[in-house]
């Protein structure tokens, strides 16, 4: 949760440090490798309906190669008992909690809310009842995990995912950090790095610098393991609850080419540090989705039900990636959605809207060029375009073409909020 | 955490932890921040009701990590408990201790609204009554603090008068960073132990008005003693009208 806010140099540093690690591929594969070895159990719960390399025995059991991994940390329902970590990081998640339950920018739509319950309890399976999704309405692609099973998922992901196996992949991702206690693992690297500087700069008179450079490093790159391993957390539980793990990279693909759109693009994002490379993560979940793809009888992308929770509550969300006033990226993504979508009305409705926002030359006949796609393009665009179309009209001087398009707005809605303005609006343009 | 993020949401409470900590490194005078020196006078029984305390107990690592620790929070939430119900009953004043004293459970949304709000004034009065170059000229040197009218749904709630929150965090320095402590102070380097911090507020439910508020800040005191715990109170309570 904590963001790095680490100079630029010190990013670099912790990068060179961090080089002596495991090869990343293994990282992401841990949910199959590491875990306490487990005795083989008895042949009643043997692995049937699954391939040698992904057999999950039980709620927390994975059988590999043979040999038999527990991949959770914590029974279903098990708390950590008071006196560890754990317990300190979860009852002062649990206060936050609270906060985030009444905090203003919830969604708390009875549907959507159950719908995102719903694909998280299929992948969390026997936790299920452990974890509990906050969905925040907040125009980037995140989604974030406490230790004590408070999950947020925010709009700006809702909105680039485009079919249930894409956001089961990163639920999965999120649970799979619920599974390994992520947070408290990286608290107690952390103080155990700053504990050995703090020491080590008293004993050494004042070297902490270097030392600094390696406890940051070692904490940094600890964050992008945990990373890779929740990755494979997303494929592991997307197996066992039969989705399609192809999708997983195709989120990474879409989005860096959402993030390469913008022409400030920063390389030395201090995310890049807690995070790994997307190309790293995009491809090698390509590489090990397609492995586990191949071992399993039927695979669901669960694009129509997804579409049809998402699409009529997706006109804000879009509105909202459009406030942010990042025209370059924000048209990246919708180009992106069009290629697929059911609604493209919509999505063109919005592309006008950003070129009439944006008022830079030539945007006025761009931003009408749209309307005009929207209205011959499947699917219903939002009412509120012929209001938009009114105002480019109005500031470009069509008068008449204005008043129509007004007059088609409030013939569309006529219990628009706005009625009395646009009404105004008419008749100023009439005697005009 | 899946993708990238800027997080502002602890950065609020941050600020409110760096401002007491700055107290406690300068070990305050204790002064309490008061509209009136008396409960509202006239009522038979007036009630004051002690809303649950946020608190959170600590561990100060060598290295300067804090990390909190449940069982002590539990054990001090109940201390305090105590203390304040025990400090109060010297008042001509009801208390009223709700039953649900940890997470508020039993509050709906909008209650819950207006305890966040009290929360949110009491950061900022911390934060502009005590540090001189916070002041806010447009106070003009009155204290003038309010949470609004809607205080009306926690007097309904509750069926009291007042409301006192209270705000709590202490922390302890682990062996390792006394030695740290010792070792740095051989050098002649000064490094923080442990703090004990919190606020105080007195709200008026029929008004919204804040009537009395205070603040501790040292680096002394220890909520994990039901003993030391009724001293802290007393010291959070000083000036407390009466």
């Amino acid at each position: 949760m904590i963001r790095t806010r680490a100079s630029i140099g010190l990013v670099a540093s912790a990068f060179v440090l961090a080089a002596c690690q495991t090869t990343e591929r293994a990282s992401y594969e841990a949910p199959l490798r590491q875990g306490q070895v487990l005795d083989p159990p008895a042949a009643a719960e043997k692995p049937t309906d699954a391939g040698p390399d992904f057999g999950l025995v039980n709620a927390d059991t994975i059988a590999h190669d043979g040999q038999y991994f527990r991949f959770a940390d914590l029974s279903p329902g098990e708390r950590p008992s008071p006196e560890t970590l754990e317990a300190g990081l979860w009852q002062s998640m649990d206060r936050a909690e609270q906060r985030i339950r009444t905090s203003g920018n919830r969604v708390e739509n009875g549907e959507l809310n159950e719908y995102l319950t719903e694909v998280t309890c299929r992948v969390a399976g026997p936790h299920c009842g452990d974890v509990r999704v906050y969905v925040m309405r907040v125009p980037a692609f995140n989604a974030s995990m406490a230790p004590n099973g408070m999950m947020q998922v925010w709009t700006g992901l809702l909105l680039r995912t485009r079919n249930e196996a894409q956001l089961a992949s990163v639920l999965g991702h999120e649970v799979g950090h619920f599974l390994r206690q992520h947070s408290a693992q990286r608290m107690k690297s952390a103080i155990e790095a700053t504990n050995f500087l703090a020491f080590f700069t008293v004993a050494t008179g004042g070297w902490g610098g270097i030392a600094g450079l390696f406890a940051q490093g070692r904490i940094l790159a600890y964050s992008r393991d945990h990373e890779r391993e929740a990755d494979g957390y997303g494929l592991l539980l997307m197996n066992r609850s039969g989705y399609d793990p192809r999708e997983a990279s195709r989120v990474w693909k879409n989005l860096i080419r959402e993030r390469d759109a913008n022409p400030e693009k920063d390389d030395r994002d201090p995310f890049l540090a807690t995070h790994p490379a997307p190309e790293e993560r995009s491809e090698i979940l390509n590489e090990l989705g397609g492995a586990v793809a191949t071992k399993m009888d039927k695979t669901e992308a669960g694009r129509d039900r997804f579409l049809e929770i998402m699409l009529p509550r997706r006109a804000a969300w879009l509105r909202d990636e459009l406030n942010q006033r990042s025209f370059e990226t924000s048209s990246e993504l919708f180009d992106i959605l069009l290629e697929d979508d059911p609604n493209p009305a919509e999505i063109l409705f919005f592309k006008g809207e950003l070129h009439r926002l944006r008022g830079d030359e030539g945007d006025e006949q761009m931003a009408l060029d749209f309307y005009t796609q929207s209205l011959e393009a499947a699917g219903t665009p939002p009412s509120d375009l012929h209001r938009s179309r009114g105002l480019v009209h109005n500031r470009r001087g069509e008068a008449a073409a204005a008043r129509q398009s007004f007059e088609a707005y409030l013939e569309a809605s006529p219990n628009a909020s706005d009625r009395l303005i646009v009404e105004d609006m008419i008749r100023r343009l009439a005697t005009s | 955490m899946f993708s990238t993020i800027k997080n502002h949401r602890r950065a609020f409470r941050s600020l409110v932890m760096a401002t007491l900590a700055v107290f406690a490194l300068t070990a305050c005078v204790q002064t309490a921040h008061k509209t009136t020196g008396t409960l509202k006078a006239g009522t038979e029984n007036r009630r004051i009701v002690l809303m649950p305390v946020d608190i959170e107990l600590s561990v100060l690592n060598a290295g300067g990590v804090t990390e909190p620790r449940a069982d002590w929070t539990t054990a001090g939430r109940g201390h305090v408990r105590t203390a304040l119900a025990a400090h109060t009953s010297a008042f001509e004043a009801e208390i009223v201790l709700p039953e649900n004293n940890d997470i508020l459970d039993d509050l709906d949304e909008d209650q819950l609204q207006i305890v966040k709000l009290a929360n949110a004034v009491g950061s900022s009065i911390l934060l502009h009554e005590y540090l001189p170059q916070m002041k806010l000229p447009t106070k003009n040197d009155q204290f003038d603090w309010t949470i609004g009218p809607d205080a009306k749904l926690l007097k309904e709630k509750y069926d009291a008068d007042y409301a006192l929150f209270v705000f709590l965090r202490d922390s302890y320095a682990s062996s390792g960073r006394v030695a740290v402590i010792i070792i740095g102070a051989i050098f002649g380097v000064g490094l923080q132990g442990g703090v004990q911090a919190g606020t105080a507020t007195l709200v008026d439910l029929e008004t919204g008005q804040v009537v009395w508020f205070n603040r501790l800040a040292r680096a002394s005191g220890d909520l994990r003693n039901a003993d030391a715990a009724v001293e802290t109170i007393k010291l959070l309570l000083t000036e407390f009208p009466t």
